[in-house]
């Protein structure tokens, strides 16, 4: 029980830790509180994860209290100086009767996914192989100790793992089952984000029963708290979505701040696993086409923020020797062509997995509803498949049993982002019927 | 640009589609809530070691052994699975833990590493008569681990 409460803790901690950036540094001064709360848990996160990755370049002890006391401060600092602002700030909750029950229900799956994340232990093959492996080791050396990488040949950059350190150094010792609480935050910080960003669009009750919809969908909640939680693929969509979220608010607003705020994410994305880093560089991407477009380049120095991120764990690769990614090394294999499209068009179908969600997403590109925000958010799911679809031709495995094996992994980064294009798609179009 | 397709078809499919994926979630909230109350809601009545026994199975209680020895650091490990290795090499660390799947693998890391110990999974999968001779001229059995009153595993030490 103390190191549930422990754990509780540390993930309030870290919400509070993205806050007090948030708000210190005024980066969405437009947003809503609940917006900010679904940014803060990644933000928290993601400055854990870099800070004990400077620490252990510059060999700085981890401990509590190096661990914890430059974030007292940065919290007091903020504390002092909002004080007056956090009484002003409130959610709006639903008044009228079904926006209850959707709320209702919302918590209540929340509370099913946290319960279920307790009652079993680490049973996820990758949580074993590689990021609970690494976490402990990384623990009981105290610093981000390549050998281990080595030992576990594993490809996967350590971001996760540092997160887990982080756990394990408030904890004192090492503890796989209640860290997994880790994971129904992450999955409840994706509902957060994809309500607000919905609220923007459409009304509470759509946007509840939206989020509500999406949040019942099967893979989401065996990752976010059931039999495959321990995987790094929840916490990546959940980057996935907080990145594509800021694009959209840079290409809007066009702050340096976001684009800032926008290099870190997708830089710790690329942190938390490899395929992070073809998202890095297709978000990116998008992001310099519209500086140019806009002939805005003295934002483009910020695009180092995230490449540097990515860079400096590539370096450590190298000078350490580390396994690098076994499925991107053979040439593309084009006749697996058929193969690949006729088992993704198996998974897209599967609806144990994904109820309805592919099959909405592929029905809302054939029935043209051609709003902008729809056709940007699709070409976004789109490419990043694309790379998928790269790495299974070039793959060394079985591509069926490849495929099989792994890719209701690789669409769980993309379903937060899918799912708010289908979303997007279904609220024109009833609009539309409106009129 | 917003071009909408005036089809009542395309409305009437869009809808039942709508309609289908609510139900379908619906169905799986209800399904959700009662494996909860039905099944899952037991575990917490569930000691630790026991979750891990019931989920684990007989991995459990042979890595904590090993895991407890002070004379065990490193071993090979013999096991058709590779579920054995990822977990042994996990649950077991800072020891450490080698995976070799055929005799021949065997005989060549012998040769070249100073691992003393060897943990043979469900030895009923391996009845090879050459492995059993291998073993025999360059192993002895050092501890037989028991499951629910059947060998599970058995720990050989080298000669």
């Amino acid at each position: 029980m103390t190191d549930t409460f422990i754990v509780v803790v540390g993930i309030i901690f870290l919400f509070w830790i993205g806050y007090s950036v948030i708000e210190l540094f005024s980066v969405f001064p437009k947003a809503s509180l609940l917006e900010k709360l679904g940014f803060s848990y990644g933000l928290g996160a993601g400055f854990v994860i870099l800070q004990l990755f400077l620490y252990s370049l510059f060999h700085i002890t981890w401990n509590i209290v190096s661990v914890l006391v430059p974030w007292f401060v940065l919290c007091f600092i903020y504390w002092l100086r909002s004080k007056h602002k956090l009484r002003k700030s409130k959610l709006n909750f639903p008044r009228k009767f079904i926006d209850k029950i959707f709320l209702f229900l919302l918590i209540g799956n929340s509370v099913y996914i946290i319960l279920e994340s307790l009652s079993r232990p680490l049973l996820a093959w990758d949580g074993w192989a590689t990021f609970f492996l690494v976490a402990k080791a990384f623990f009981y050396s105290g610093n981000l100790d390549t050998s281990v990488i080595a030992y576990a040949h594993t490809s996967n950059p350590p971001g996760l793992n540092l997160l887990l350190a982080y756990f394990y150094i408030l904890l004192r010792h090492f503890n796989d089952s209640t860290v997994l609480l880790i994971w129904p935050a992450f999955y409840i910080s994706i509902l957060i984000l994809l309500y607000s960003s919905l609220r923007q669009i459409a009304s509470q009750r759509l946007s509840l029963g939206l989020t509500l919809l999406f949040s019942l969908t099967p893979n989401l909640v065996r990752h976010g708290g059931r039999f495959d939680t321990g995987n790094a693929d929840i916490i990546l969509g959940y980057f996935f979505f907080f990145s594509f979220l800021l694009l959209k608010d840079f290409i809007i607003y066009r702050k340096t701040k976001t684009l800032i705020l926008l290099n870190f994410v997708l830089g710790i994305g690329a942190l938390i696993k490899s395929e992070g880093v073809p998202s890095l560089i297709i978000i990116n991407s998008i992001a310099i086409l519209y500086i140019f477009y806009k002939k805005d380049f003295s934002k483009l120095i910020v695009f180092l923020i995230g490449f540097c991120i990515v860079g400096i764990w590539q370096v450590i690769k190298v000078m350490n020797n580390l396994p690098s990614n076994p499925f991107v090394v053979n040439s593309f294999m084009w006749n697996r062509i058929p193969i690949i499209f006729s088992e993704f068009g198996k998974e897209f179908l599967n609806i144990r997995r994904w109820n309805l969600l592919w099959i909405g997403f592929v029905l809302s590109m054939f029935i043209l509803r051609l709003k902008k925000e729809y056709l940007f958010t699709a070409a976004i799911v789109l490419l990043q498949l694309a790379v998928y679809f790269g790495v299974y031709l070039k793959t060394n495995l079985n591509p069926v049993a490849h495929i099989e094996s792994s890719f209701d992994r690789l669409l769980l980064h993309l379903a937060p982002i899918a799912f708010y294009a289908v979303s997007v798609w279904a609220i024109s179009f009833l609009e539309n019927k409106k009129k | 640009m917003d071009i909408l397709i005036k089809s009542n078809k395309i409305k009437i499919i869009v809808d039942l589609f709508i309609f289908l994926w609510i139900l379908v979630s619906l169905a799986r909230l209800l399904s959700y809530y009662y494996q909860f109350l039905s099944n899952d809601i037991k575990l917490f009545a569930l000691s630790d070691s026991s979750k891990r026994q019931q989920f684990y199975g007989d991995m459990y209680p042979v890595f904590q052994l090993i895991g407890k020895s002070s004379r065990i650091n490193t071993l090979y490990l013999l096991s058709k699975d590779g579920k054995q290795y990822f977990y042994g090499r996990y649950a077991m660390y800072p020891k450490k833990i080698y995976w070799v799947e055929s005799l021949k693998e065997l005989q060549e890391s012998v040769k070249t590493n100073q691992i003393n110990y060897l943990l043979m999974y469900h030895p009923t999968d391996f009845k090879n008569k050459q492995l059993q001779a291998y073993l025999k001229s360059h192993f002895v059995n050092y501890q037989n681990i028991y499951y629910h009153n059947s060998l599970s595993s058995v720990i050989y030490k080298k000669l």
